[in-house]
């Protein structure tokens, strides 16, 4: 090859074929920017840059989230939010993913809800938190039904998108394997879908973790959202820290574990799959 | 009676308002074991052809028939290869094989035994366990033909099986699908004049815009044969005669 290979990422590489970027300092350059915000932020709040009502120095609300850990508080709402997504978003999930690719096998449905959903989109969850109270009064209910709604739409698109772009050369392809049309979508459709629906239920589930809190905020007596409020209430800001970087650790966590779970089941897209991911650059052809 | 016949066979699409005609007044016969090779230009419909004979689209007017029986709809006694393999990269090579054997309710450990006797046959033993995308392109065309050949079809429908691999793979390749395809009733699509010399029994060329009959060459002797003087003459003949309805020379209505 005529071209000077070095390990130096160059813009446009990954166009150029250029690897994953295995430098030896890949690892350092994922926590970099969070480090540098971190020192930022602990200067900034010591060095009475800010006022400490609105900015508390990192290392104070990581205590403090410490001790609202082990006395079991902070774990109490994370468990009623996290109760709340797991009932809203699995019901969002049971309607939404079957509703997609019955839209999407078939057109006339599709026409016929078009309208409806391009309608309801634009509805912001907070959106419905009013009729959801005078629907459901207070409790889990009204929060249940935000979830739902807010991730439904969103679910039900994404999937029929999907289901739409699935080749159309496979599904003939079985055909003229003998395949029958519930056989060409319990083998053809369903498998071929899986990747992409993977991703949507990661995307839904960010989701989710946001119409909870937007819902605890107001209709609630318990949960992230609400520990948020009423730290807010009593000018605790350590606490509200606390409370957004407890629902970001969450997300992360379930977002990679949902990404393990699509390498795993997904293993034979190419690219996909983790060894090929981290493979050395450099292999003798 | 042929054992596949087109008989006054039409087909037209509405596109924007536009009425197009792909295929017109055509008629063909097919004998059982013959290899009859499809050959055009780019929009003489010879790929729509291949698919009213899968049952994937219906003729708007005519009779295909089958051994007598009019086609309805798919099935796996016609099976279709495209040009792509079109492989399903969810499933292993042996898996792909024995896709066709399943549908048909074949129990695990028999429709695996037959994918891997396939599979043998084409040379492919050895690749039964990896996934579409860890086989090169003409591996890939070889399965899928594995796939297709196991279920023992009627017909075999090929539509430009060999467009999309390399020159020197495709002569290889030609030899190894009339190798495989012995006895068996083919229709195979080309739009490469040599490829319709060396394989086919009988050549139909086909002429564009309405897609019909032109001509059809019957050839003697056993295929794959080798290229002659005789052969080549006749392919510069061809090509002369295709040149003047090439489409490049039209615009496409």
């Amino acid at each position: 090859m005529g071209i000077k290979k070095d390990n130096k990422p160059q813009i446009l590489g990954p166009y150029l074929g250029e690897k994953r970027p295995i430098c030896q300092h890949a690892e350092l350059q994922r926590w970099l920017l969070p480090l540098a915000l971190a020192i930022l932020w602990e200067c900034a709040a010591r060095f009475a840059l800010a006022e400490p009502l609105l900015l508390q120095p990192l290392t104070r609300v990581l205590g403090r989230g410490w001790h609202l850990l082990w006395s079991g508080r902070l774990l109490g709402d994370l468990a009623a939010s996290a109760w709340r997504v797991f009932l809203g978003f699995g019901l969002a999930l049971m309607i939404a993913i079957p509703g997609g690719i019955a839209l999407g096998l078939y057109p006339p449905l599709e026409r016929a809800s078009a309208l409806l959903l391009s309608a309801l989109r634009p509805l912001a969850p907070p959106a419905w938190i009013p009729l959801a109270i005078l629907w459901f009064g207070i409790g889990d209910a009204p929060a249940v039904f935000i979830i739902f709604v807010g991730t439904c739409s969103s679910l039900l698109v994404g999937t029929l998108a999907a289901t739409k772009a699935v080749e159309a050369q496979w599904v003939k392809t079985a055909l003229t394997l003998g395949a029958n049309r519930r056989q060409a979508v319990r083998h053809v459709i369903l498998p071929s879908l899986m990747p992409a629906l993977l991703t949507q239920a990661r995307i839904g589930l960010g989701l989710a973790w946001m119409c909870v809190i937007a819902a605890e905020m107001v209709a609630v007596r318990r949960g992230v959202g609400f520990f948020m409020m009423e730290a807010r209430n009593l000018f605790r800001t350590e606490d509200v820290l606390v409370g957004m970087m407890a629902i970001a650790i969450v997300g992360l966590s379930t977002d990679r574990l949902l990404l393990g779970l699509e390498h795993r089941l997904c293993r034979w897209r190419a690219g996909l799959d983790p060894a090929r991911l981290y493979a050395t650059p450099e292999q003798p052809r | 009676m042929s054992f596949l016949q087109l008989i006054h066979v039409n087909k037209h699409y509405v596109a924007n308002g536009n009425v197009i005609i792909a295929l017109h007044d055509l008629n063909l016969d097919v004998e059982r074991g013959e290899f009859v090779v499809l050959l055009g230009p780019s929009g003489c419909g010879k790929t729509t052809l291949l698919q009213i004979v899968a049952g994937l689209e219906p003729a708007s007017s005519g009779e295909v028939l089958l051994d007598g029986r009019p086609i309805t709809r798919w099935g796996a006694e016609r099976t279709l290869i495209f040009q792509q393999p079109n492989l399903f990269p969810w499933l292993t090579a042996e898996e792909n094989v024995a896709f066709g054997l399943r549908m048909a309710g074949i129990a695990a450990g028999e429709r695996l035994r037959m994918a891997r006797q396939a599979l043998e046959r084409m040379g492919l033993s050895e690749v039964g366990h990896l996934y579409p995308h860890e086989l090169s392109g003409g591996m890939q065309q070889r399965v899928a033909l594995a796939r297709a050949l196991v279920l023992d079809p009627q017909v075999l429908l090929m539509d430009e099986p060999l467009a999309a691999v390399d020159a020197l793979l495709r002569s290889r390749l030609q030899r190894e699908i009339r190798a495989t395809c012995t006895g068996k009733t083919v229709l195979f699509v080309t739009h490469s004049i040599r490829e319709a010399l060396i394989l086919a029994d009988r050549v139909i060329i086909l002429s564009p815009q309405p897609g019909h009959v032109r001509r059809e060459i019957p050839l003697d002797g056993a295929a794959p044969r080798a290229l002659s003087a005789e052969l080549v003459r006749l392919e510069e003949e061809i090509e002369q005669e295709m040149a003047t309805d090439s489409d490049a020379t039209r615009p496409r209505s």
